[in-house]
């Protein structure tokens, strides 16, 4: 089954713009030999120049305890460890800067068990396969805009699911302190406003 | 309905891909292409070999696959699944899914079907050649409408 995250308007780019991903450490998270070698390369193309990879949970929870990364992508489909869970951990870790590190979570097949757990692991943004330059390269530049608060709570730890505030449902109140009082909340406040997708501007040449 | 408490953090990467040097996106991703290509021959290898391991397994499991049978049909679907799109194999990959989907609705059930799995695995064979003449998009939507029929008996 195909997991379906909501996600904000993908970041359009203009080819001429410039990106520095020189300094960028990347971790692999994936157990898939090719796989991981068809990412490792699309983002040495990129001009990632350090990028750690890693085909277990445990080992890459060793990697996140001692180096800092700015980039972490998992391969969904484990076969011996579930990935969800490495992500879940990672959130709830307390490693600085790491767990708060954008994580993109690549999907091949979910299994519609896993379906759940894949949108609420608490990756930025899902990413499935099969995995282009071009679509990993629009995901690198929406997590470097992404803006978006952590939310903690006892069940979830990641990235705010919401991408626009709309408040809380109408007739709920709401859990966050900026959230309006229930009965403040109509049908016609929680229309989520349109939000044309920012041009990438990227960075300057050297 | 417990509290959630929201925490501000500070996007490393967003101030780093902004800082002097680095690539045009343009060239990164034609740089991304060429080292795609460097593997591309390796990779298409492995997943020959993927396709093969999972005629063997289709055919030794029989009608009555032990689970790990099952398991590693699933995983090995996904294997090739990622390396066939990304080698403009698309409806490989596309029927790679189907088979997927297949298998984890008949597991999930304990149910199994023997055939319809050496029809995607020989649907794999055909979608890996090149062959100008094969209606691909038509494979690919029966694959799919088998899986759901099948599936649907199951559930």
């Amino acid at each position: 089954m195909a997991v379906q995250m909501a996600r904000g308007e993908m970041a359009k780019f203009d080819p001429k713009a410039w990106i520095n991903l020189e300094k960028a450490r990347v971790l692999l998270l994936d157990d898939h030999a090719e796989g991981g070698q068809i990412l490792a390369q699309i983002v040495m193309g990129f001009g990632v120049k350090r990028i750690t990879r890693s085909t277990a949970v445990a080992e890459a929870q060793e990697f996140v305890q001692a180096s800092e990364f700015h980039i972490i992508m998992v391969n969904a489909n484990l076969r011996e460890s579930p990935a969800f869970e490495f992500i879940d951990w990672l959130r709830r870790a307390g490693l600085q800067p790491n767990s708060f590190t954008p994580v993109i979570l690549i999907t091949g097949h979910t299994q519609r068990a896993q379906v759940e757990r894949a949108r609420d692991c608490g990756a930025n943004i899902v990413l499935a396969k099969p995995v282009s330059p071009q679509s990993l390269l629009e995901r690198i530049i929406w997590i470097a805009r992404e803006k978006r608060p952590f939310v903690n709570c006892d069940t979830y730890m990641g990235p705010d699911r919401r991408f626009h505030d709309t408040g809380p449902p109408a007739g709920m109140v709401g859990r966050r302190h900026n959230d309006p009082p229930e009965s403040a909340v109509s049908e016609a406040d929680v229309q989520a406003p349109e939000q044309p997708a920012e041009e990438f501007k990227g960075g300057e040449a050297a | 309905m417990t509290a959630a408490t929201f925490i501000a953090w500070e996007n490393r990467l967003s101030k780093m891909v902004r800082e002097p040097g680095g690539v045009r996106m343009g060239q990164a991703l034609e740089q991304a292409e060429t080292n795609l290509d460097t593997i591309q021959e390796q990779c298409l290898e492995a997943m020959d070999a993927q396709i093969e391991e999972m005629e063997k397994l289709c055919a030794e499991g029989g009608r009555q696959p032990p689970e790990d049978t099952k398991n590693q049909l699933y995983d090995l679907g996904n294997d090739v699944l990622a390396v066939a799109g990304a080698f403009d194999l698309k409806e490989l990959g596309q029927a790679s899914f189907s088979l997927c989907e297949l298998v984890d609705r008949l597991r999930s059930r304990g149910k199994w079907n023997q055939a319809a799995v050496e029809v995607h695995l020989s649907a794999f064979r055909l979608l890996r050649q090149p062959d100008p003449e094969t209606d691909r998009s038509s494979v690919i939507l029966g694959l799919k409408g088998l899986t759901d029929r099948v599936a649907s008996i199951a559930e």
